[in-house]
Parts: structure tokens; C-alpha cells; sequence
């Protein structure tokens, strides 16, 4: 096998052994002993009891009876032995399922799932009843597609098949949900909805058969997943199965993250499968033993891929050195800044983890307040020069040269306090990679042409290097398909990683010119053609450009003329604006190198305007040269006729238009401009003729080779999950396996980012397995499940006189909550502080902890959005009719700081993010801080009474609710509800008449507590003054009845 | 038993992505397909697992599917009115689980029987891409249809090859010479070229055509 693919089959004997060991290791434990019993001793795949598909105690006993007489049959359709091995695995017991990136676990999903729906025993009707978490909406769909497919199949076996049913949005009553979990099946379901029935009782964990958990990777404590799995077990069901499936060991870091998981998910077996496990390896790297050489040598030759090494041009070569060397510059500045924060991963080997300018930000996010601006600046750099590193190779020459330019002038335009530039431009080889750009794109090249006796002047138009290969392949490959295996029926697959790329690649080859040298024989594929229409495409963009560039700055004049006056009140912002940049990394330019020959500052200055005038230049667009353009098209142009004059070799398209039709059609509006009289068809394209182009997509590659089945792969890009996809295929395919070919260039950032996800996955699996081979064996009770109850005598103390109210110590600890408030963390820490939730539509407030105080949550997002729309107020009002204390709880998270600070800076990241703090129109912008504040002060001023709750995370906010609850009664859950509805409109939010009410308000007797008794029971003011002395006292006490009832009816002398 | 995928083209420069299922159970015996069962073995599983070979329709069937079906399912896509396929559909019965707001149509005429499951956004959609006139009421449906779970980013350059008798070129002078006899050696020139069709990608999801019966296989006499 060639190098990228013989990289991670290396064999590890250490990491073998512990692997091997952990799988002896169990049957030390309980479980085993009793599971190796029954372990199928056959080679093939076996007859396994799926401990947890006993629908309960009853079955269990129907089954023994009829034991040997229901020999259940259950198809699989997984062809691969490895596959086959986790599939009685994860059968027989629960466990969490670690796989290598890209194994499939879909299809070993939807086997297992099907597997376990079956019903163990004809004479039970009743059907298992499990419920599949985390799926998404492409997910949920293959995996229905394929039980679909094992259905027909056993569909006559059974009698009846599992449904699988989905069930993701609101539209189902509580009535029909409940109907459908007593029919059974599989029901793909949305955390909130399970989480709001186990709590409200439509559905007793004690009728679950198991859960079945995707993305195992996200659950963590606080998630709703396993919210869901500890309603689960302290509901009493001890019985039904908990399996958890991810593909992504990655995610497994920090202090002993595989323990954590395993907590939150109630599992205690791990089924570890890494790529380079015997097993797996074993199944991929297949062979057919009596085969004879030569056919041995051909089966090899069709299985492996061929990787196709390619060289990157002298100038992308420089460009991309420049451009890491930018980036280890910022780095180090970061480190410089931040070096209580830095950490060993900050290093400019991990700058091809997928992950690192992500992570680096988690590090710093809970200190956001406190990272200075020069900080922030620089991880935003990060990310544009990574950005820059991935257009180098996958962009042409003159879109790569626009993005470059883009965002050079969006990082160093000039403002009213100088040139503020981003800190890479410090760089030296910052203009590395801009000159280099230009000159790739746009650079003039002197043609000697024969023909001609002046030489002719012409522009670079550099191409990507794996154009001409791809188009040498292709070739290569029609002629094959051609001339040798006329059998080979499938189509030719291109996969590459963005769908831009697509659209570049298939406008490429239909270009694409075939340049043979008669001499030599070898073959060169021009793609000028594609260049020279990017070059209209250029002059379009800059022309916007230019123009908006225009309109910008003569704005800016005019606000700046304006707004002279008003600056002073800034400059206190400014200040902590300015770029604080280390002398090492400016390599001294940006300070005075010795502050006696100049004035303090004065030598910076210059340097930064020097820096500007200098590089204003650069800082325009290339202008084209007409002559050059038009001489380029005539090329063009010429080359074509020529082509067809000749007949030989037409790789043009049919139609010139036929790029700019399936633009148009691809955003959406399209509308062909063919009549619609048109013949329509449905004719088949032949699949040998067919170049279908895909992207890298986790979710829906894995059934995408065995719908395709193609014959020839190409891998235009490198991707770990797809490579291994790529063997998948060729495993099962063994007698017709496809061609693979995988490209890439030699040296460059996309080989290391591969090399590095392979490292990255394969020491997570190394600590993992560490990890497990370590784990404490856990052993527990079923009693131990049982929640953790919280009552009254437990947070009382009872030697406080006056509490005869709560004498009854019994009682638990009672919030109502919102059923939409069920997206959120806290309800499930509320859980586990041994709160009782009951899951209420609840039309006023969040959370109702006791009958007076209502809480309404937001967090800062929230809060901002509730601000803008005026919502907040609208609720306020509500809360204020409808209980004594409203309380507005702001809640921030752990991961961020405890600050409005972070918030006040605009979210914008990457090349568009606006380096000042003014707006379009150049007027100071008021901080979001500053903003949120004003805001906030001003709600308090309207409601004076409103208490407001600052809490720092939702485990704070379930201590603050604790203390709060503590010496009060238990909420009304049947007032809860009622409360803010009006006469049965329940729909729409209650409308009031707010005159009448301020009227009444005036009545002496009525107030801001008891007004509302009357707005809910009287309709009108007319009512009102015709209601008699008893009924007002009834409903306003004596006292105030009384007073309301002589001021309306007093007669005046 | 993956689904087949192939593109259809639906006139002269637009093709969709069309998906091939085949229920296999209802097409061939199921005694097939029992090689794998160890059914001697007695002991007190519940369950037992068997595995299934994959099938998979080839080029030729494809081609004879698609054109024996071309007529009628052209009429549902493109021509039966909206509300009536709604009807259609509601009529079908049949054991294909199909999505909510899809149709699901039954294709029984011809030789190949086939039920074809095509979300309603899907047929709006192709009928407005090629300029076929829809009513008020169809964007009405339209709009209160959810969307589909994304568009899809698969994408096709169709190749065309032509065979032609190599050139024979008569010499004139010797520098061709060399020419003529490299000539010689291929036995047909090849060309070709590359046509980039507009894929229909963004109906959401594909068109499934679900095989249940097929005409019986004509076997040459050899």
C-alpha cells in the first residue's frame, strides 16, 4: 500500500496487547462469567441473546416456556466480519461504542436496531418500545431507509415489523404521543419531548425497552441525553438497555474523560474499535488466499490506491511558507500576551488540527473580559491566515488573489485615528504572500512566439497543478474504460471537500484543452480557458469594489466632517484599542529604536504611515491591461475553432452557457429558457458515462460508495473517514473492487492536516484505552439508581419558630416549569438538586418556585434579542399582573466569563470583522455593554419592583432556587397553568384594555395587587359600576370593596 | 441492501438524481438467501442472526426500467394536476414507508412494476424548473409543505465518447513519417468530451423508484 494509506495500519504492539487485554480483562468481571455461556462458539455470525430485549418479566417467562420452539431470525446486513464481532458485542451488552472516524456506524446502527425491535416471543403482542436520541434529520433518514430494507426482508418471520417513527417538533399532542409509545416500535424522538414525558407521566420508564444514543460524543453531564437516561433508570427500569454509539474518540479529552462519559450515559462496558485494531485490519486488508499470481497481482492493483504525489509551483510553494511564518509570528505574540493562558498545545505543530484556533478560544473565553484587544486581534488573525492557507490550494490563482486583496483592504483601510491594521500585516512576510499573490495571478510573462516577430506581453494566469493531473487521469482512466475492462460498468466518483471546489472542477474539465507533444507523447491539459473567464469574473468583482470602496471612504469624509465635535468622549475607548505589539514581533519597526534621536511616538507614527503610503500601491487591485485581456480571448476563442476544425480533440462543452444555466439554477430562482413545449424524457444516463462529484460529508457518505458503486475513486483532497470508507468498500467489494486514486500535494498543508488527524485520533484511542484498562470497576445496586430526594426537613431548620406551615416535612421540593424551557441545562440540575420538576405549558414566566414568586430566565443572548424586540417588557407586565415577586433571572455560563464585557464586542470573526469602533455612518457606536446596561436600568425604572437574579451558571442558579424555596410554600400547579390566560383565548397572547385599566386603578380600593381580580372577572367598566357592594367586597376584600364601592356609587351635593 | 443511484435526464441539459430500490424478498425467492442460518444450532437464544447478500440491478436493467416506465412517470411528474396525485397517492397501498408530504405513486402498466416515492416539494419544484405552468394552489401546497432536510451537493459531468476509424494520413514528406506509424499502432481513435448537465439538486430529496415486479429475463440462445 502506498504511504498515506500504510500510515495508520502501522501496528502498535504495545497499544494490540492492551487492547487484547481489556477484552480478557472482562471476563474477570460479573458479567462475563455469565455471558461466555452463551457466547457463540460458531466462526460465522452466531446466535446471540440480546440480554435486554426481554420486554419484561412476563415475556421472559412466556419465552422459557416456549423455549426452542420460537427460533427468532433476524437478518443483518453487514457483510464484514469486524462489523459482525461489534454487532454481537454491543447485543449482548449494554456498552458505549468508541469507533475509528469513518467505520460506519450507521449501517451497525440501524443492524442493531433492527435487531432489538424484534419481538423475542411470538405468543407477546406487544412490540419493544425503543427510543433512538440524537439523531439527525439526514441520519433519521437513512436509518429508517435501511431498517426499511432489513424489513422486507424478515417481514414474513415476523408477521409485523417495527415501525420507525420520528418524532421531532411540537405538532404532537401529549394524547397521540401516548398512543404511539403503547403501539411500540422505534421512535427517533428529540431530547425536550421525551424529557417533559417522563416527567409528566404520558410515558413510564418502566414501558421503555431501551435507548439507543448517537453522538455519544455530545452527551456530557449537563446534557439533555443524560437527563434522560437518569429518568430513565430512577424511574425503576433496571431491566431495558442504555447502548451509546460515537465515531469521534477526539472529543474524549481532559481529566479522565471516558469515566465522565460512562456517568453520564449509566453505562459500565466500553467497546473500543479503533482503524488499528487486529480485527478491522484484518477484514481491510483482505486477500484472496488461492489465487495465482497474477491475479493476485491484479486484485492488488485494483484495491490499493494510487496516490498521486504532486508538486505545489515554486510560487504557491512560497506563498504557503510565508503564510505558516505569518502565522508562527502571531502565535508567539499570542503566547507573549497570554502566557498565563498558553498551554503546550499552543504550537505551531498543531496548526493543522481542524480544532486549534477553536480551542485556543475556549482557553481564553472565560477570561474574554480580561484578553486584551490586541489578543482578540490576533486570534482573529489566526483564523484569516488559516483561511488564506485552505483558499491557496483549493482557489484558482485569481480568486485567490481577490480573497488576498479582499482582505487587505478590509484589514488595512484608514480611519479617523490612523491606519488601524491587523498585526499579521506587521509581518514581514505578510508582503510575501501579497506580492506573490499578484504575481501569480496577474503577472506579466513575455511570450516568445514565433510566429509573431514582437514578443507578446501576457499574464500569468498561474493553474493549480492538480488540474492537469486530474485531467491527465481521466484520460487515462476513459482510455482503460475503453480499451481493457469493458466490463467495468460503474461510474467515476471525484470527491473533494467543498462544493465551490465542485463547481471549479467541473467547469475545469469542461474547458480543459488537451495539449499532446508529438515528440515526446506526453500530454499536458491546458485549463486557460477556464482562466481567461475568471478573468471576467475578476473585473467584474473589482469593479464593485472599487466602487463601494469609493462610496465608503466618501462617506467616512463627510461623518468624519460631521462628527469632529463629538470625538473627545471616545478617546478613553481608543485607548484600549490601540495594537500593543511586542517589539521581537514587529522585528522592532513599529517602536523607536532609540528614544533620544526622536519624540516619544513620533518614529512609530512614521513607520505606520510609512508602512500605509508605501503599501497603497498594493492596496488597489491590479487594473487589466485591455490589450492583453482582449489578445487573451482571441487566443481562446482561435484555440477553439481550431479544436473543432480539427476534429480530433474537442473537450469543450457543448454549450457555452451551460455553467452560467446551472448557476443560475443552483440559486434557486432559476427557470430555463426553453420553452416549455420542450420534449421531456427519462432516459438513463449510462453509469460508465457518468462523473458524479461529491463532497466529504460524515452523515450521508457512508451509503453513498454502495449506492454509487463506482468504479474508479478519485480522492481530489485527502480525508481520513472517506480513505477508510474507500476500504470499507473495497472489503466488501472484494471481486470487483473499485479503482481508488488519491490526490494530493507533496509537501503541502493539506498532507500534514491529514497526518495530523490521523495522530490526533490515534492518541485518543491510546488514552482511551489507557484510560479503560484503568477504570475502576464499578458495581452498584439497583437502589443505588434511586434519585436523590430533597424535602423540607432537609434545608428547614426547624428550630426557627413560625414555620407550623411546613410541619408536614415530608413534602418534596416542587418547581413548575415551562415545557419550552426544557432546551435549557437547568431544569436537569434542578433534577439532580432533588428538585420534583412538573412540566407545565406555562403562559406566564419560566419557572414558578413558590406562589408568589415566578421566574422569567434568560441568558445573555436571549436577554439581548428579548431587549431588542420589546418582548422582555411584555412579560414583565405579564408577571406583574399575575404574582407578587417576578424575579428576572440572568444567567450566564461556566464556559464564559462572568461579564457583560465579552458581549459588547460585535460576534464578527474572520476577514469582515470590523477593526473600529464606529458604525458605516462614523458615529461612535455605543458599546453593546454599555447598551445592555442603559437597557436594563431602564426596565428597572419602569418596574421598580422587579428583583433581578444574576447568576454565573445554571449550577449557581439551582443553589440560588434552593435558598429561595427554602422558607416558602409549595407552587399551585392548576394556578400555575391558568394564570395569564384569558377566557380561553389560549393561542394568542392575552390583549388588555390598558385605558379601562388605568381608569380603575384610580378607584380608591383598587391597586396595582387586586386590579387584576377584577380584569379577569368583570368585562367592562359599565359592568363594573353595576356590580353590588357584597360581590366587590368578595373579590377585593372587606376594606377595599367597601372604599370601591362608595366611590362609585357616592352621590355628590 | 443499498439502494442504486443514477441520473436521469429529464431533458436536454437538466438530469435528477434518481435512487433504485429493489425489494428483494417480493423479486426472488427468499430460500436464496437461508445459506448462512446454522439452524441445527439448539440453545436458548432468542434471536439469530442471518446475513444477506447484497443485489444490485445493473446498467442494462436500469436502462430497460427507465424506459419502459419513461411514459407514465413522466405523466405523473409533469402533467397529471397536483391535487390529483395527492389523491393518487392517498389510493396507493402499500408497505414502503413513505416520508411525510411525499407521494407515493404506483407504476403498474408496463413490464417493470414500481412504486415511485417523490417528496411534493420535489414535483412543485421540477414542474417550475422547466417552465410548466402551476397554479395558485400548487404554491400554495408549496409553501405549507416544510422543506426538506437540504439540498443535496452531488453533481454530474456526463461523457460523451466517439469512435472514429484512425486517420490515415498520406505522406508527404518524411517528418510525418513518424506521425503515420505512431497512428497505426491504436486501433480506433477515441475522443471525447465532457458535457456538464445542470443537476436538479436543489428539489431536496431524491426520486425513489421502489422495483417490486420485473419482466423475466430473456435468455439469448447460445
Amino acid at each position: 500500500m502506498s504511504l498515506l494509506f500504510v500510515n495508520e495500519d502501522e501496528n502498535d504492539d504495545d497499544l494490540q496487547n492492551q487492547l487484547s487485554n481489556i477484552d480478557g480483562d472482562r471476563s474477570g468481571s460479573l458479567f462475563v462469567e455469565q455471558d461466555e455461556e452463551h457466547e457463540p462458539q460458531s466462526s460465522n455470525i452466531g446466535t446471540v441473546i440480546p440480554e435486554s430485549n426481554i420486554i419484561s418479566d412476563d415475556a421472559v417467562e412466556e419465552d422459557d416456556s416456549s423455549e426452542g420452539v420460537s427460533d427468532h431470525i433476524v437478518s443483518c446486513s453487514l457483510p464484514l466480519k469486524y462489523q459482525q464481532t461489534i454487532l454481537e458485542n454491543m447485543l449482548t451488552k449494554d456498552g458505549l461504542l468508541i469507533l475509528g472516524r469513518g467505520l460506519g456506524w450507521q449501517p451497525l446502527t440501524s443492524n442493531l436496531l433492527h435487531a432489538l425491535s424484534t419481538p423475542t416471543s411470538k405468543t407477546s403482542r406487544k412490540r419493544p418500545l425503543i427510543f433512538l436520541l440524537n439523531a439527525r434529520d439526514e441520519e433519521n433518514a437513512k436509518i429508517s431507509e435501511e431498517l426499511n430494507e432489513l424489513n422486507w426482508i424478515d417481514i414474513e418471520d415476523n408477521g409485523s415489523h417495527c415501525p420507525f417513527i420520528i418524532l421531532n417538533n411540537e405538532s404532537t399532542t401529549a394524547d397521540r404521543r401516548s398512543k404511539l409509545y403503547s403501539q411500540g416500535g422505534i421512535i427517533s424522538i428529540t431530547g425536550r419531548i421525551l424529557v417533559v414525558d417522563f416527567l409528566s407521566g404520558v410515558i413510564q420508564p418502566n414501558d421503555v425497552t431501551g435507548l439507543f444514543i448517537l453522538h455519544a460524543e455530545t452527551v456530557d453531564e449537563k446534557s439533555k441525553t443524560s437527563f434522560i437516561v437518569n429518568l430513565y433508570r430512577d424511574g425503576g427500569n433496571d431491566w431495558g438497555f442504555v447502548k451509546a454509539v460515537t465515531d469521534e474518540p477526539e472529543s474524549f479529552f481532559g481529566f479522565s474523560p471516558l469515566q465522565l462519559k460512562l456517568r453520564a450515559l449509566a453505562i459500565s462496558n466500553v467497546f473500543l474499535w479503533p482503524r488499528y485494531r487486529v480485527d478491522v485490519m484484518k477484514t481491510l486488508s483482505f486477500g484472496e488466499q488461492n489465487l495465482s499470481t497474477r491475479e493476485r497481482r491484479e486484485q492488488d492493483k485494483r484495491k490499493n490506491a494510487v496516490e498521486i504525489k504532486i508538486k505545489l509551483t515554486p510560487m504557491m510553494f512560497k506563498i504557503q511558507n510565508a503564510i505558516v511564518s505569518c502565522f508562527k509570528e502571531c502565535l508567539s505574540e499570542l503566547k507573549r500576551h497570554n502566557s498565563q493562558a498558553a498551554t503546550e498545545y499552543w504550537d505551531i505543530e498543531n496548526m493543522h488540527d481542524i480544532q486549534f484556533i477553536r480551542r485556543i478560544e475556549a482557553t481564553l473565553r472565560p477570561d474574554w473580559h480580561r484578553v486584551s484587544w490586541t489578543s482578540k486581534k490576533l486570534v482573529e488573525d489566526l483564523k484569516t491566515l488559516s483561511s488564506l492557507m485552505e483558499g491557496l490550494i483549493s482557489l484558482d490563482s485569481l480568486t485567490f488573489y481577490e480573497l488576498v486583496q479582499a482582505i487587505y483592504m478590509q484589514s488595512f483601510k484608514p480611519n479617523s485615528r490612523g491606519v488601524s491594521m491587523s498585526p499579521w500585516l506587521n509581518v514581514d512576510d505578510a508582503s510575501t504572500v501579497i506580492s506573490y499573490a499578484k504575481e501569480r495571478a496577474l503577472g506579466k510573462v513575455v511570450k516568445k512566439n514565433n510566429n509573431v516577430i514582437e514578443d507578446e506581453e501576457r499574464y500569468t494566469l498561474e493553474e493549480q497543478p492538480k488540474w492537469d493531473q486530474l485531467g491527465i487521469l481521466l484520460d487515462d482512466i476513459i482510455y482503460e474504460k475503453q480499451y481493457k475492462d469493458s466490463d467495468v460498468e460503474g461510474p467515476i466518483l471525484i470527491m473533494c471537500s467543498q462544493v465551490s471546489t465542485i463547481h471549479q472542477l467541473k467547469s475545469v474539465l469542461a474547458n480543459m484543452k488537451k495539449e499532446e507533444n508529438t515528440m515526446t507523447g506526453k500530454k499536458r491539459f491546458s485549463a486557460r480557458k477556464y482562466m481567461v473567464k475568471e478573468l471576467n469574473n475578476y473585473t467584474k468583482w473589482k469593479d464593485i469594489t472599487s466602487l463601494t470602496k469609493k462610496i465608503s471612504t466618501k462617506m467616512e469624509e463627510d461623518s468624519n466632517a460631521k462628527s469632529a465635535t463629538g470625538q473627545l468622549s471616545n478617546n478613553t475607548e481608543q485607548d484600549d484599542e490601540n495594537l500593543n505589539i511586542s517589539k521581537t514581533f514587529t522585528r522592532g519597526k513599529g517602536h523607536p529604536l532609540s528614544k533620544r534621536r526622536r519624540t516619544r511616538g513620533a518614529a512609530a507614527v512614521a513607520n505606520v504611515n510609512r508602512l500605509y503610503y508605501a503599501s497603497e500601491a498594493n492596496s488597489e487591485a491590479v487594473e487589466l491591461d485591455p490589450a492583453i485581456l482582449s489578445s487573451l480571448k482571441r487566443e481562446v476563442v482561435s484555440d477553439g475553432i481550431a479544436e473543432e476544425e480539427d476534429g480530433i480533440e474537442i473537450i469543450a462543452s457543448d454549450n457555452e452557457n451551460d455553467i452560467e444555466i446551472l448557476e443560475e439554477h443552483e440559486a434557486g430562482s432559476g427557470g430555463f429558457l426553453h420553452a416549455a413545449s420542450e420534449n421531456f424524457q427519462f432516459t438513463n444516463i449510462n453509469l460508465s458515462d457518468q462523473i458524479v462529484f461529491e463532497v466529504y460529508d460524515e452523515k450521508t457518505n457512508d451509503s453513498l460508495l454502495l449506492e454509487l458503486s463506482p468504479s474508479y475513486i478519485i480522492m481530489y483532497e485527502p480525508n481520513v473517514s472517506f480513505v477508510r470508507k474507500v476500504e470499507i468498500y473495497q472489503a466488501i467489494h472484494k471481486n470487483t473492487p473499485a479503482r481508488p486514486y488519491l490526490m494530493y500535494y507533496d509537501g503541502s498543508v493539506e498532507e500534514q492536516k491529514y497526518y495530523i488527524s490521523l495522530k490526533r485520533e490515534k492518541e485518543a484511542f491510546n488514552r482511551i484505552i489507557r484510560e479503560r484498562a484503568n477504570l475502576s470497576k464499578h458495581f452498584s445496586q439497583s437502589s443505588e439508581n434511586n434519585k436523590f430526594h430533597i424535602t423540607k426537613k432537609d434545608v428547614i431548620n426547624t428550630r426557627i419558630a413560625g414555620g407550623s406551615n411546613f410541619r408536614t416535612g415530608e413534602d418534596e421540593f416542587k418547581v413548575v416549569v415551562d415545557v419550552r424551557e426544557f432546551n435549557a441545562t437547568l431544569p436537569n440540575l434542578l433534577y439532580r438538586a432533588g428538585f420534583k420538576l412538573v412540566p407545565c405549558m406555562l403562559t406566564v414566566g419560566d419557572y414558578i418556585l413558590t406562589p408568589k414568586i415566578c421566574v422569567e430566565r434568560k441568558s445573555i443572548s436571549d436577554l439581548i434579542s428579548s431587549f431588542n424586540s420589546g418582548r422582555l417588557v411584555d412579560q414583565c407586565e405579564q408577571m406583574f399582573r399575575n404574582y407578587e415577586l417576578p424575579t428576572l433571572l440572568i444567567e450566564f455560563s461556566e464556559d464564559n466569563s462572568f461579564s457583560l464585557e465579552p458581549f459588547g464586542y460585535s460576534k464578527k470573526t474572520g476577514p469582515n470583522a470590523k477593526n473600529d469602533n464606529k458604525n458605516e455612518t462614523g458615529e461612535p457606536v455605543k458599546s453593546k455593554q454599555e447598551a445592555i446596561q442603559e437597557k436594563i436600568v431602564t426596565l428597572l425604572i419602569r418596574f421598580p419592583k422587579l428583583k433581578i437574579i444574576w447568576s454565573s451558571s445554571p449550577y449557581e442558579t439551582a443553589q440560588i432556587f434552593l435558598t429561595l424555596k427554602r422558607e416558602q410554600e409549595e407552587p399551585d400547579v392548576a394556578a400555575a397553568i391558568t394564570k395569564g390566560v384569558m377566557y380561553g383565548d389560549t393561542d394568542n397572547p392575552p390583549m388588555y384594555n390598558d385605558d379601562a385599566i388605568d381608569l380603575i386603578k384610580n378607584i380608591p380600593g383598587i391597586n396595582n395587587n387586586n386590579y387584576f381580580q377584577i380584569i379577569t372577572r368583570i368585562r367592562s367598566i359599565e359592568d363594573l359600576v353595576a356590580v353590588s357592594a357584597d360581590e366587590l367586597k368578595e373579590l377585593l376584600g372587606d376594606e377595599n370593596g367597601r372604599k370601591a364601592f362608595d366611590f362609585i356609587h357616592r352621590v355628590s351635593n | 441492501m443499498p439502494p442504486c443511484l443514477t441520473f436521469v435526464k429529464i431533458n436536454h441539459n437538466s438530469v435528477i438524481p434518481v435512487r433504485i430500490h429493489v425489494n428483494r424478498k417480493r423479486l426472488l425467492s427468499s430460500k436464496l438467501f437461508h445459506s448462512a442460518i446454522d439452524s441445527s444450532h439448539k440453545s436458548k437464544a432468542l434471536l439469530t442472526l442471518k446475513k444477506i447478500n447484497f443485489i444490485r440491478i445493473s446498467n442494462k436493467d436500469i436502462t430497460s426500467l427507465t424506459s419502459s416506465i419513461s411514459h407514465d412517470i413522466l405523466e405523473y411528474l409533469l402533467r397529471v394536476p397536483i391535487s390529483e396525485l395527492v389523491k393518487l397517492s392517498s389510493d396507493v397501498n402499500t408497505d414502503i414507508p413513505v416520508p411525510p408530504n411525499s407521494l407515493c405513486i404506483d407504476l403498474n402498466k408496463s413490464s417493470w412494476k414500481c412504486h415511485v416515492v417523490v417528496p411534493l416539494r420535489f414535483v412543485i419544484k421540477l414542474r417550475s424548473n422547466l417552465l410548466i405552468p402551476l397554479t395558485d394552489d400548487d404554491w400554495a401546497l408549496f409553501n405549507k409543505v416544510k422543506s426538506d432536510s437540504g439540498v443535496s451537493t452531488i453533481n454530474l459531468l456526463v461523457k460523451h465518447t466517439t469512435m472514429s476509424p484512425p486517420k490515415i494520413l498520406i505522406e508527404e514528406d518524411e517528418d510525418d513519417a513518424f506521425n503515420v506509424e505512431k497512428q497505426d499502432t491504436k486501433k480506433d481513435s477515441l475522443s471525447y468530451k465532457f458535457t456538464s448537465p445542470s443537476v436538479l439538486t436543489n428539489l431536496g430529496r431524491f426520486l425513489d423508484i421502489y422495483v417490486y415486479e420485473r419482466p423475466p429475463r430473456t435468455v439469448l440462445p447460445s
